[in-house]
């Protein structure tokens, strides 16, 4: 009897058909959110800032929700913070991530404010180096037609 | 009873069976459990005047309020309502209940959650596209995913490195499940756990593992809220609602809440107990939500039991909170070990317990129970006392 060999359809990884893997997605920018991903694009990370009174506000929003002002400027950050909390995904939910695992993510606190945190996920670190805390800065990764700010761990001295 | 401007009581409450698998049509999960409050209650559909319910939305859990009124054959209601996934869990329908009766709305509500082990199982694989629009255009192509799996895995990583403690903590709560749901012939995991079991689960999403998230099934329950004069002349010992409080902290939000580690659940119980006749210290059970172990270890510091970061230490190594302890905790087994009928099964275990009608697992003489649900921006507790 001959060997038969499974089509790639049939080869499974991480318990998923290979065909049923999908592309990463990309984010679907809308009128509130497009100016973000166009200043990743750049390499710029742009955060809203209250025009009246200051304050930074993600994700994007209509209104500012210390003064209520509806003059939010898309305005440049540093791209440093600190860790705030992380988990390393053992377990994808989302087929498009059945290859990345274990993937870090986590929340990133800007420095430019208390409480002003990204969802982001920490490329390239060792999983020995995460704590809360830990200093982190904004990197790019190129996914298709857009550019993700991402975090990694900071250079010492930066 | 400084919340509610009527007197109010849980007249009756009833379960359908509950199911790890199979297809459920949730018309009849729902209707065995309406129709099981009401012979509790020995009450019939037509003495029913309104229908609350809480479900997910748009995931096929659960028939609208007035689906089932029309399952029932009930002429008119006057209250009704159908609340989506963004309220205290099933326990939503309870609050709105005992405010529409309260209020003189209606005289007798019924409630209910249904949920199918597919509508509710979040840690399912994903395998077509997943949608990046709106919110989820910040989270989705990161791989935030399996609902609020990754927000709760990170409030723990956060609240070991803020408060201090250690996974055996999370597991006590997990122990803890087994040991009241060996005890209910409902819950669907009753197999003892030990620590090492715990600590071996399977990880999730680090420091997350399998036994820190509850159990999906298909099942359904339903209470019955009145008033407590009307109450009192129905089948049932009285179970009156003294307390009903809402929470959800600045900044609500699962990912972006500023109370990232208690997110609601602070407000929610501080609100609770300024309107309530009892303290923290009157309570003889508690069920409090264990959707995450997580969940359960802010609500216990929330509500007081004890100081905020104690828990640890205060768990006694499970002996408080199990059989016999000082404050029996989730005495069903909780969703860990009942399975997640989400929510309202926290109401009617307590409403049992306080009657008096749990057999083998009878807290002796409770009197007063408090009741939480969810976490985060959506949070929702009541207490119930027997007068």
């Amino acid at each position: 009897m001959a060997i038969r060999y499974r089509s790639s359809a049939e080869r499974r990884i991480g318990g998923v058909r290979e065909k049923d893997i999908q592309e990463k997605p990309v984010p679907e920018p809308d009128g509130l959110t497009w100016f973000y991903w166009e200043g990743a694009q750049s390499g710029q990370l742009l955060v809203q800032r209250c025009e009246s009174c200051g304050h930074f506000l993600h994700p994007p929003n209509v209104v500012c929700p210390r003064c209520l002002s509806e003059s939010l400027i898309p305005t440049p950050v540093s791209g440093r913070g600190k860790i705030y909390a992380y988990t390393v995904a053992r377990q994808a939910f989302d087929g498009a991530f059945v290859e990345d695992i274990p993937y870090v993510l986590a929340l990133v606190e800007l420095e430019e404010q208390a409480n002003l945190r990204i969802l982001t996920n920490i490329v390239g670190a060792q999983l020995d180096e995460l704590a809360s805390d830990v200093a982190v800065e904004v990197t790019f990764e190129d996914r298709r037609d857009y550019k993700l700010p991402q975090f990694r761990i900071a250079a010492q001295g930066a | 009873m400084a919340g509610l401007t009527r007197p109010v009581a849980i007249a009756g409450v009833g379960y359908s069976p509950i199911s790890r698998d199979g297809q459920h049509d949730i018309r009849r999960l729902a209707l065995q459990a309406c129709r099981a409050a009401l012979d509790d209650a020995a009450l019939k559909p037509d003495d029913i005047d309104a229908i609350i319910e809480y479900q997910f939305g748009g995931r096929g859990d659960s028939p609208i309020a007035v689906g089932v009124q029309r399952l029932l054959g009930i002429k008119n209601l006057h209250v009704f309502n159908d609340i989506m996934g963004s309220g205290p869990s099933g326990l939503a329908g309870a609050l709105d209940a005992a405010m529409a009766v309260a209020s003189g709305a209606c005289e007798t509500a019924l409630v209910y959650r249904c949920i199918t082990r597919d509508a509710g199982h979040s840690g399912a694989l994903q395998t077509a596209p997943i949608p990046a629009a709106g919110p989820a255009q910040f989270s989705v192509p990161y791989g935030l995913g399996g609902g609020i799996i990754h927000s709760i895995a990170m409030r723990k990583q956060r609240r070991i490195f803020e408060l201090g403690g250690s996974n055996e903590d999370y597991g006590y709560v997990a122990l803890n499940s087994r040991k009241w749901g060996a005890r209910n012939d409902r819950a669907v995991l009753r197999d003892p756990l030990t620590m090492d079991d715990y600590l071996s689960s399977r990880p999730v999403a680090d420091p997350l593992v399998l036994l820190d998230c509850d159990y999906p099934v298909s099942g359904a329950c339903a209470a019955i809220i009145t008033t407590a004069e009307r109450a009192a002349d129905m089948a049932q010992p009285v179970v009156l609602v003294d307390a009903i409080a809402y929470g959800t902290g600045t900044n609500p939000d699962w990912i972006y809440q500023d109370d990232f580690l208690f997110g609601g659940t602070l407000d929610c119980a501080h609100r609770l107990w300024s309107t309530s006749s009892v303290s923290a210290a009157d309570v003889d059970l508690a069920e409090l939500y264990d959707g995450f172990t997580h969940i359960t270890i802010s609500w216990i510091e929330a509500l007081g039991f004890c100081g905020i970061g104690e828990f640890g230490e205060w768990v006694d190594e499970g002996r408080c909170i199990g059989p016999g302890g000082s404050l029996p905790l989730n005495t069903h087994g909780g969703q860990l070990s009942e399975g997640r009928i989400h929510g309202l099964s926290f109401v009617t275990e307590a409403v049992l317990q306080l009657r008096g009608q749990c057999g083998d697992r009878q807290v002796d003489g409770a009197r007063v129970g408090v009741v939480s649900n969810a976490h985060g921006p959506q949070c929702g507790a009541m207490v119930l006392l027997r007068p």
